[in-house]
């Protein structure tokens, strides 16, 4: 065998004593449903360094989400394996209460829809508060410090906006507020979860935006989950491509863009219209539905929609690796083949 | 030029709003609104939520009547149909919505589904060419025939859509109304529907109005675009136009906004969109000074 063993290239190895912020290790989740165990995520490693901006993008059922769930311990029903270690702190070893004490104050947590991730009968100030509340910061300095933190968000007389709960405000602006509620304990890393899904498309590139300056000027590590290869490309700093559960392309972002090696992913990029460029008369596309978790074919989960597939790929999984030569990790057999040709298989 | 299928002249639709401390008010979602689309052609109506673009295709299709202004299908203005000549309308105009999961009905097998307009009709000779055309509505969106027994819970998104699609072509529209019809969809099916959508152009010559908010899959299925924001169109014209010399600040903002899949280009976005936004915001606070100095 002469590929090697570890996913991670020689650049991107972390030096020795700078350990990451975050790092999960060989992370799978299942959970019990009635057609039996489901194995949702398998296999994860990631890490993400300190003011580092990492993506993991995947369709619906590639895992994304309950692994970012996971981080912080939010799925009560599901079987955990491996390590998920944050700070020099094992999460998924750790009691209720050291977990609690991570959750919104260590690691700041966005969700997807801003409307059901807020209280609708408590005031924007004391949603946004109770995270230094709990800490025994006092009410006033707590409310200055919320107001000065949606003021920097963009909203406009922030000590009139405090008083106001959460209908009044439109959806931009929920999500701003759910921005603020994540940065106010001051955590260093947050996790963001399809935070733009849910708005019109010029909110999400402030929101986006609004983030990307944020974390410079905090320190904050970000995780960005999304599905949007749009968003990821001008956001993250580094990507995982997901799919039925497996990290199946880990690379730089620009790598991901100009010379991905995974088949899943060169089918994504190229299935997608363009703002720009000549119109194709049909566009490029992977045959074939997102592997369901319930229902995964043996071998390498992407096989049955693979133009590239052999024989071997019906049997056996292929392991994310970094192959000879190549630019980064793949999950594919035909990994080495793809370093030589990038973007496509002759 | 070809010939008009439908024209919206000065459509406004307003919707009264109730309130119960304060005097009632009318919300104008569509705010005089005119554009024309031609035989054969496909256009795009492009917003945000909000903009007016489905309340204009739900007047358009009359399921919902406008406040004033008309529509005319075919020469013939929409709100005079009764009758039987509204039967036909809706057989000529047909809808694909936007989430294939609430709008098939979850009881009725695909078969009834796709046949129920054909029977209503009365398009079909005999049940035998009826299930005849079910089947070859279910080639032509890429369907096997065994799929016509089973309910829509059994498939997924991108093929229920298909289901969507084969259902409105069974009465032979002269029109396809599109309301968002993949953005509900997983990314490596919303391109398998798109390549659909594209094929039932060439072959069927099929009429389109295509609804929807992200530009670049408008501009892969559209060479008309009709830009929508606050119920009003602030700008329409052929694809070349809009999409690479767009006239209207809120255009230029729209296509600053999408995300494109390539970091160097979105990294030099990002700071254009920073420039965009300070003019923008100038310009704002200039009209405001105007209207201050006018009002005074």
């Amino acid at each position: 065998m002469t590929t090697v063993i570890e996913d991670v290239s020689p650049g991107q190895q972390p030096a020795a004593g700078d350990a990451p912020l975050l790092d999960i290790k060989n992370l799978s989740i299942s959970f019990p449903t009635q057609q039996g165990i489901v194995r949702a995520v398998n296999g994860v490693r990631l890490n993400v360094g300190h003011r580092e901006k990492v993506g993991i993008v995947g369709e619906s059922g590639s895992g994304k989400s309950v692994t970012a769930l996971s981080i912080l311990r939010l799925l009560p029903t599901a079987t955990i394996e491996g390590e998920i270690w944050f700070d020099g702190m094992d999460i998924l070893q750790a009691s209720e209460e050291e977990v609690r004490a991570i959750r919104g104050r260590r690691i700041g947590y966005i969700f997807q829809n801003p409307l059901s991730a807020l209280n609708p009968v408590q005031t924007i100030g004391q949603q946004l508060t109770e995270p230094l509340r709990i800490r025994g910061v006092n009410r006033r300095e707590a409310h200055e410090r919320g107001a000065d933190l949606l003021d920097r968000v963009g909203i406009k007389n922030p000590r009139r906006r405090m008083k106001d709960h959460p209908h009044q405000f439109s959806g931009g602006m929920r999500q701003r507020v759910i921005i603020a509620m994540a940065l106010i304990a001051e955590p260093s890393l947050v996790i963001a979860d399809e935070p733009t899904t849910a708005l019109d498309v010029r909110v999400q590139a402030r929101v986006l935006d609004l983030l990307a300056e944020l974390a410079e000027e905090r320190h904050l590590a970000v995780l960005l989950i999304t599905h949007d290869l749009g968003i990821l490309a001008g956001f993250a700093e580094r990507v995982v491509v997901m799919y039925a559960g497996r990290p199946v392309e880990k690379c730089p972002i620009d790598g991901l863009y100009h010379h991905s090696i995974h088949p899943y992913t060169v089918g994504l990029l190229n299935s997608l219209p363009r703002l720009d460029g000549e119109i194709p008369k049909t566009l490029t596309t992977i045959s074939g539905q997102p592997a369901s978790p319930l229902d995964l074919p043996p071998g390498c989960p992407f096989h049955p929609r693979c133009p590239y597939v052999l024989d071997r790929c019906r049997e056996e999984e292929p392991l994310l690796l970094v192959p000879p030569g190549g630019p980064h990790a793949s999950a594919c057999h035909r990994a080495e083949e793809w370093s030589r040709n990038p973007g496509r298989l002759p | 030029m070809s010939e008009l299928v439908l024209q919206i002249e000065d459509l406004v639709k307003e919707f009264p709003v109730k309130h119960l401390f304060r005097p009632d008010e009318t919300v104008v979602a569509v705010d005089h609104v005119n554009f024309e689309v031609h035989r054969g052609s496909a256009v795009g109506l492009v917003g945000e939520s909000g903009s007016g673009k489905s309340t204009t295709a739900r007047c358009i299709i009359r399921l919902l009547d406008p406040t004033s202004g008309r529509v005319l299908f075919n020469g013939e203005d929409v709100a005079s149909a009764s009758g039987a000549s509204l039967k036909q309308l809706r057989r000529k105009m047909q809808i694909v919505f936007q989430d294939p999961y609430s709008s098939l009905n979850p009881r009725m097998r695909v078969e009834d589904i796709i046949s129920e307009g054909i029977r209503i009709h009365h398009l079909a000779k005999s049940d035998e060419q009826r299930r005849r055309r079910v089947l070859e509505l279910l080639d032509l969106v890429g369907l096997e025939a065994a799929h016509s027994r089973r309910k829509p819970s059994s498939f997924s998104g991108g093929q229920l859509q298909r289901i969507g699609i084969a259902r409105a072509l069974a009465v032979d529209p002269d029109v396809l109304i599109c309301d968002e019809p993949v953005s509900s969809l997983d990314v490596s099916i919303q391109a398998q529907i798109l390549n659909l959508f594209r094929k039932l152009q060439l072959e069927l010559n099929l009429t389109m109005l295509f609804i929807a908010h992200d530009l670049a899959t408008v501009r892969h299925l559209c060479e008309y675009i009709v830009v929508m924001q606050d119920g009003k169109v602030v700008e329409q014209g052929p694809r070349e136009q809009i999409y690479t010399a767009p006239r209207h600040p809120y255009t230029r903002d729209l296509m600053a906004a999408v995300p494109v899949p390539d970091p160097d280009l979105e990294r030099e976005r990002r700071r254009a969109r920073k420039v965009l936004a300070a003019e923008l915001a100038a310009e704002q606070e200039a009209a405001a000074a105007d209207q201050g100095a006018s009002s005074v």
